[in-house]
């Protein structure tokens, strides 16, 4: 076993540039996930069956399926229905849809944790459920999401190598070109590997140090005990959720 | 119409082969991580500090980075180092401590849902401790663990098709092989993706039969 | 600030949460500038009741008049009833301040913003508009020096009375209190009683449930004794804490007077 350092050199910028991918795909995939999710956790909660019918069975579907063979529908599918788009925008698409299911089931928490009496306020006080929700609830939901949603993105990096299989060249497609270049598997992977545990071990050391911040701001609102047991109960199962 | 069903149904033998290699790994992979995870528990409760890093650096190792890359390191990168595996064993061995480490901070979590008092207790009766272990502790946490734990199989089975990029035949090389002969991907594909869908829906459902089996009660 | 102040009208008003009924049948008149104070023993329903009557919690049957229009259910073009939509009820709901037992001040929004909020929102006033009815409304409830605070700085008294601006903001023509004191530590019940007391005497239609017998006494025009979900006694102050008609209002005061 023996380390090529020209390997390294010569092919860390290409790395370097998956490595670039990967984040943008992250970023966006987030970005359209979070409002999915949010969508989904409303939807969910509705009492209206033709929303919650929808939402449930959407939720369902994506947490018994592996993302692999969910990545792999969406690009198969979508040129039938004449969307020809390059496989970056189908593979944030499908990250997108897939995390959303578990950015549902935060907001759906950080929701809950909200102690009731705020909501009975403002629709006491004349507000439609959609306006206390964005006037009450969801300012108040934000610092409690936080650390989860910031959690989830670990999972997200993670689950953005599996996009090398159709095509998308980020950070695990790159090793694999670089693998095919030169024939050797260790160099390439090795790079790899290390920025992916750098990458989700710093976004783990942040989540911690954010949580303890949040922490001392939340001892100070009346949230009851009950709340905040259902509120980690919840957090616990997504964390469990999600790898 | 745009796609024809027929094709899904026609596929559909071949892909239950390919499914049934899906739950042999599954199966074989989660029952190893189990024991693995079990001794590991075991053994980080002894305490011993060099030994905990390890343990340690081995679960921030697999939590940081995609499971693809732990499959491709077995595949790839071993043969390097002289351990050459097949694609079958390899897979299993990377999917195996994969859920392992996750499986052991479950067990962590099954093994503090235990009384203090149990330990206590079992010691001033005289047992061994590996009696202690065996029949006192571990089915104690084990079946407060069984709600994770479930979820894990479940985990452990969405992660199997990923072994197609190693070429091993499960259900989604099959797919793909298939589609690539018949040039219909989406029907093939649909029917691969209902399968995963009865696969885990079932195993969630058994999660509830199993949890009032035991009658556990969530913390 | 409007002094339209509004009648309230509840018939045969029932509510069961699964098995347990919590009310059986209200029926309850309130005159424009009556105020009615209800007592009676904990699970007596009088919470329920006041949440029926903005809607907060429909009730199983009755029906709710605010002003003589009724709440919940609506006549359309065709003359047939049907319940109510979201908006509809709506409208209601910001004619009718209700304060509640733990304030619920919203802890995302200064103390102005939220009186202001919800009149842009509710009642599309524009800002400008909002605070300027705002900031005498707290200066009236002794808040002036706060207007730029926010909750999690003010005590339980501050924080109900600028629940109190925030209902008053909404020009209400019936209040309903729900236990307006009962959180509040004892040296801070007298600011917030002593709020309700002007509002009281300045004619505000007002329901307050309430343990405070002192307050219901100097304030209240009538006392409504509730028990098991039903109105047991229903009088003026004197009536009801002097000369007690029934077994189970004789021996609810006993108990209040003993604790």
């Amino acid at each position: 076993m023996d380390l090529d350092i020209g390997i390294v050199i010569e092919y860390g910028p290409l790395i370097l540039k998956g490595f670039r991918l990967t984040l943008i795909i992250v970023f966006f995939a987030i970005l359209l996930g979070i409002p999915l999710g949010i969508l989904m956790a409303v939807g969910r909660m509705s009492s209206k069956p033709y929303f919650r019918g929808p939402a449930v069975a959407v939720l369902e579907i994506f947490r018994n399926t592996p993302f692999m063979i969910q990545v792999f529908l969406l690009y198969y599918v979508l040129p039938f229905y004449g969307l020809r788009m390059p496989a970056e925008v189908v593979g944030v698409l499908a990250l997108a849809l897939y995390s959303s299911v578990y950015y549902a089931e935060i907001m759906r928490a950080g929701i809950a944790a909200v102690p009731r009496g705020q909501v009975e306020s403002a629709r006491a006080i004349g507000m439609s459920h959609v306006q206390a929700l964005r006037n009450v609830v969801f300012p108040q939901m934000w610092p409690i999401v936080l650390p989860p949603v910031a959690n989830q993105t670990m999972s997200l990096v993670k689950e953005s190598s599996i996009l090398a299989t159709i095509t998308v060249s980020e950070m695990t497609m790159s090793a694999l070109i670089v693998q095919g270049i030169t024939f050797r598997p260790f160099e390439a992977f090795i790079m790899i590997t290390i920025l992916y545990w750098v990458l989700n071990e710093s976004i783990a050391f942040s989540v911690r140090r954010l949580e303890k911040r949040l922490q001392r701001r939340h001892s100070r609102q009346a949230t009851t005990k009950a709340q905040d047991a259902a509120m980690a109960e919840s957090l616990e199962a997504v964390r469990r959720m999600t790898r | 119409m745009k796609f024809d069903f027929s094709y899904t149904i026609d596929a559909f033998p071949w892909l239950l082969d390919g499914a049934l290699i899906t739950i042999q790994v599954a199966f074989l992979s989660f029952g190893l991580s189990l024991i693995l995870a079990t001794v590991l528990t075991v053994v980080r409760s002894l305490e011993i500090k060099p030994i905990n890093a390890v343990i340690a650096v081995y679960i921030s190792f697999i939590r940081s980075t995609p499971v693809l890359i732990q499959i491709f390191l077995a595949y790839y990168v071993l043969p390097v180092v002289g351990i050459d595996l097949q694609a079958f064993t390899a897979g299993i061995l990377a999917v195996t401590l994969n859920s392992a480490a996750f499986t052991t901070e479950i067990l962590r979590g099954g093994l503090a849902a235990v009384p203090r008092g149990q330990f206590e207790a079992a010691h001033s009766m005289g047992l061994k401790p590996s009696t202690i272990w065996l029949k006192v502790v571990l089915p104690q946490a084990y079946i407060a663990s069984i709600p994770p734990l479930v979820n894990e199989f479940t985990l452990v089975v969405k992660t199997t098709p990923l072994l197609a990029m190693i070429t091993v035949v499960e259900l989604m090389r099959r797919a793909q092989q298939i589609f690539s002969a018949n040039y219909h991907p989406v029907e093939v594909l649909i029917g691969a993706f209902t399968i995963y869908f009865f696969i885990c829906f079932v195993v969630s459902r058994a999660s509830v039969v199993l949890e009032h089996r035991f009658a556990v009660r969530r913390a | 600030m409007s002094t339209e102040h509004g009648s309230l009208s509840l018939r045969g008003i029932e509510k069961s949460f699964g098995e347990i009924q919590a009310l059986r049948g209200i029926d309850l008149d309130v005159s424009p500038g009556e105020v009615v104070c209800i007592i009676g023993p904990s699970g007596c329903g009088k919470s329920t009741l006041l949440r029926t009557v903005n809607w907060l919690e429909p009730p199983d049957a009755g029906r709710v008049y605010i002003n003589g229009e009724q709440i919940g259910e609506t006549v359309d073009a065709n003359g047939k009833t049907r319940p109510s939509t979201e908006r509809e009820i709506n409208k209601f709901r910001s004619q009718i301040g209700m304060l509640f037992q733990n304030y619920n001040v919203w802890p995302n929004m200064s103390v102005l913003e939220n009186v202001v909020r919800p009149q842009i929102v509710v009642l599309r006033r524009s800002r400008a508009e909002a605070e300027e009815i705002a900031l005498p409304l707290l200066d009236r409830v002794g808040l002036d020096d706060q207007v730029d605070k926010w909750p999690d700085a003010l005590s339980g008294g501050q924080l109900q009375r600028v629940a109190i601006a925030r209902v008053l903001a909404m020009d209400p023509i019936v209040m309903l209190l729900d236990e307006p004191t009962s959180s509040l530590d004892p040296e801070l019940v007298g600011e917030v009683l002593a709020v309700l007391q002007e509002l009281a005497k300045g004619g505000m239609t007002m329901i307050i449930v309430s343990h405070e017998l002192g307050f219901a006494k100097s304030v209240a025009d009538r006392i409504i004794f509730m028990d098991k979900g039903k109105i047991v006694e229903d009088g003026s102050p004197e009536q009801i804490l002097y000369d007690p008609q029934s077994e189970r209002l004789k021996q609810f005061l006993d108990m209040l007077i003993h604790v």
